[in-house]
């Protein structure tokens, strides 16, 4: 059985480090397999384009776009477990 | 398979009217199952526009098996998954059903119902289902799809390609007859493929940590073989397979209409606004509580004035003598109580139920997300806390969501002190009775601003007590919290209506036979022992009511504990009725309807409310003031009286220790509340 080897960059950019309204590309789901799993039941994949919707004050949850429908959000400490890159424009 | 084979096997069918078939719904959470099920079965699953809220499985009859001839099918709603590979217990249930589900030509059939608004996420489930169990034991249905937006082409390229029937359907349009009659069409073609059937058996690959959620999975020896993967990367990565196998499947289909999507988005840059989030979340629960004073005084005082004037009415037709008081003073007197809160009842389901249909709550539960991690607990304690405002025991069921252990014990452990809806006639007496009416502040209602103060400090507590625990016996990580936003929807007046009218019923039911009940009870043990017929002599007769009062079984059992609660304001007759209360909270309300109007000597009809305020001592002083009236309050808001929550919670959590546990906290929590609220305000 072959896994899917982990995307590796030289970007250390997590999902903390957008700012509202700021677009970019999913690299990895984080370590984390109940993190990773939970992302993939809400159909997100490596790869992916995601937006930043909305955050709470204080450290609190992200709510996210992604793809052209879906919305989910959360906390701030598994936010900081996902790498991404951001889309340019 | 032509449609006359089909119809060959349907004729046949009606033949054997006797067989009985099982249909299983599964799906992700808040797809509509739920829905779907009471649509085909007239049953009444809650339903609501979150995650979470099926947490055990249902069975039910088609309605249309009452038809002639037709096949007994029978329909089994099960908890929400997103995948084979459970993590928690409700999604363990799902599992479990599935693996177990008779096979062969005759066996049972999946009903997989998708979210037309996660499309591509729910198929992934429904390829999963196809590879497990074969193509011809699993049925489509598209949920949500409102608009029709699915294409005929799109529809036929899809059932190509995963060789399953699908029906895009919409809930609110769609007819009953056309759903049932897309099932029992595939039951019939299914029981002519016996030999189709894939002799090979299957692999269902799980982690060892979806294992312990499905326990009974481990001696399994049936026509599917389960592996337990080594490690969580190979589900992971089997998992990320399907999704990507769904997305070339998805191809041609264009999918949904942008515009929902843009208004959620608009209205959630509004409610989940970095500055107004919380003020909106607040106001919109005040405005709930307001809503059940303002709109439901007039109707109450209406109820209140019948029930004084039916007890008037029966009372000057009945001879005097036992018939006479027990039906005035303790039917009337008592379930007559509580029943004056009926319209608040209605009124606070209909509510809610237009608020959990549009979508909100899974935004209310990312703005209190900073709070609740604060305390311990992860986002998945939020929802069951939220059930908890109706009741502790759907609550306490829906903590079986909280994957981790000690984080649910800690949820289940204090979701009594979330105020439950038996509360509120309690509250509503004592606080429409001693609480002044004025505005506060321009536009809050100083009543609905109690209400709204007892609610916050049950959750308050509630949350102080998780972190408690959550530091001591039940430490531990807090879960992960990712949730689903669904699209906000307009709310249905009619599923509006039809829960409050349920939740109605139910109120009257638990009035008319458990309170009802205990009402007769607590008119006996207020009635007998009677005094001797010389001891009343030379007493007026207000003083041989309160004397003959006194002499009762219930009256000593006042008197015993009167010394224990006379710190906290209270005298052997609000002991009376915290003392019944402990069988159920609105029986407090009806005790102090029995035993006021047994001590009531002139004929003319009051309502409990006026009574109470008027209601002296020995010594001409007053028995209720505000700081009595306080103090009471705080008790009901701290104290486990509920048997049935103590049974909820031993059989959550096998045994007894924990709700003798939490009823102990509890009560010392409630005594010292309401000593100090009393001292306080005395």
């Amino acid at each position: 059985m072959t896994y899917q080897t982990p995307i590796i960059t030289n970007s250390s950019m997590t999902i903390t480090d957008l700012k509202t309204g700021q677009k970019a590309t999913l690299l990895n789901l984080g370590s984390d397999s109940s993190i990773h799993l939970k992302l993939l039941s809400l159909g997100l994949l490596p790869g992916d384009q995601i937006s930043i919707l909305n955050r709470v004050p204080f450290k609190g949850p992200i709510s996210i776009k992604h793809g052209k429908t879906n919305y989910f959000a959360l906390r701030h400490k598994e936010a900081s477990s996902i790498e991404v890159e951001i889309v340019k424009g | 398979m032509n449609t006359e084979v089909i119809e060959d096997q349907a004729k046949s069918l009606n033949a054997a009217p006797s067989e009985r078939s099982k249909v299983l719904l599964v799906g992700f959470p808040n797809a509509g199952k739920s829905t779907l099920f009471n649509l085909l079965t007239g049953g009444n699953r809650k339903i609501s526009n979150y995650s979470g809220i099926t947490v055990d499985s249902a069975i039910g009859d088609f309605s249309s098996n009452q038809d002639s001839g037709q096949r007994r099918v029978e329909l089994v709603d099960l908890p929400g998954i997103y995948n084979l590979n459970p993590t928690s217990q409700d999604e363990g249930v799902t599992l479990n059903s599935l693996v177990n589900m008779s096979s062969g030509p005759e066996g049972d059939l999946i009903l997989a119902v998708i979210d037309w608004h996660r499309l591509e996420a729910s198929l992934t489930l429904v390829v999963s289902l196809i590879d497990l169990f074969g193509p011809h034991k699993v049925l489509c249905v598209i949920n949500k799809d409102d608009e029709k937006e699915l294409t005929i082409e799109e529809r036929l390229n899809l059932e190509e390609q995963l060789g399953t029937k699908i029906l895009p359907i919409s809930a609110i349009s769609t007819d009953q007859s056309v759903i049932d009659h897309f099932i029992r069409e595939q039951l019939a073609i299914k029981k002519t493929l016996n030999k189709d059937v894939d002799p090979r058996k299957k692999i269902l690959t799980i982690s060892s940590q979806a294992l312990s959620y499905v326990p009974h999975l481990t001696s399994y020896d049936g026509h599917i073989q389960i592996h337990v993967a080594a490690d969580d990367n190979e589900v992971t990565h089997l998992i990320n397979q399907k999704h990507q196998q769904v997305r070339n499947i998805l191809n041609h289909v264009k999918g949904p209409d942008l515009q929902p999507s843009q208004l959620s988005e608009k209205i959630d840059k509004i409610t989940l606004h970095p500055l107004f989030g919380l003020p909106i979340f607040l106001g919109i629960f005040y405005f709930i509580f307001h809503s059940i004073y303002t709109w439901a005084g007039p109707v109450m005082d209406l109820s209140e004035e019948l029930v004084a004037k039916l007890g008037e009415v029966i009372g000057q037709t009945l001879p005097p003598g036992m018939l006479h008081d027990l039906l005035v003073d303790g039917i009337i007197g008592g379930v007559g109580g509580v029943v004056v809160f009926l319209p608040q009842i209605m009124i606070l389901f209909f509510l809610l139920s237009l608020l959990e249909q549009s979508g909100y709550i899974s935004r209310a539960a990312i703005i209190t997300d900073r709070i609740m991690s604060f305390f311990g607990l992860g986002g998945k304690a939020f929802l069951p806390y939220m059930s908890g405002f109706a009741c502790a025991i759907p609550g306490i069921m829906a903590a079986r969501t909280i994957p981790d252990h000690k984080e649910r014990m800690a949820t289940i452990l204090t979701l009594p002190l979330i105020t439950c809806s038996a509360r509120l006639p309690v509250y509503i007496l004592l606080i429409g009775t001693f609480v002044p009416d004025y505005t506060v502040m321009g536009i809050f209602n100083s009543r609905a601003l109690s209400f709204f103060f007892l609610y916050f400090l049950g959750s308050f507590m509630a949350l102080i007590i998780a972190k408690v625990l959550r530091l001591s016996f039940f430490k531990g990580p807090t879960g992960n919290f990712i949730i689903d936003l669904p699209h906000y929807q307009r709310p249905h007046f009619r599923i509006a209506l039809k829960q409050s009218w349920f939740k109605g019923k139910t109120f009257l039911k638990k009035a008319g036979t458990v309170i009802l009940g205990l009402s007769i009870l607590i008119w006996l043990l207020s009635t007998f022992p009677t005094p001797s017929e010389s001891k009343l002599e030379n007493m007026t007769e207000a003083q041989q009511a309160s004397y003959t009062l006194e002499y009762s079984a219930l009256g000593r059992m006042g008197k015993t504990i009167e010394p224990i609660i006379k710190p906290l304001g209270m005298d052997w007759k609000i002991g009376v009725g915290l003392l019944v209360s402990f069988g159920a909270r609105e029986l407090f309300v009806s005790a102090m309807g029995t035993i006021y109007s047994l001590g009531e000597v002139d004929e003319e009809s009051e309502t409990l409310r006026e009574k109470l305020k008027t209601e002296v001592d020995s010594e001409g002083k007053l028995v209720f003031d505000l700081a009595t009236a306080w103090s009471i309050l705080i008790f009901f808001v701290f104290s486990l009286q509920c048997t049935s929550t103590l049974a909820i919670l031993k059989k959550e959590t096998g045994g007894w220790k924990y709700p003798i546990l939490g009823f102990s906290y509890m009560l010392v929590l409630a005594y010292v509340g309401s000593f100090l609220t009393f001292n306080l305000l005395s």
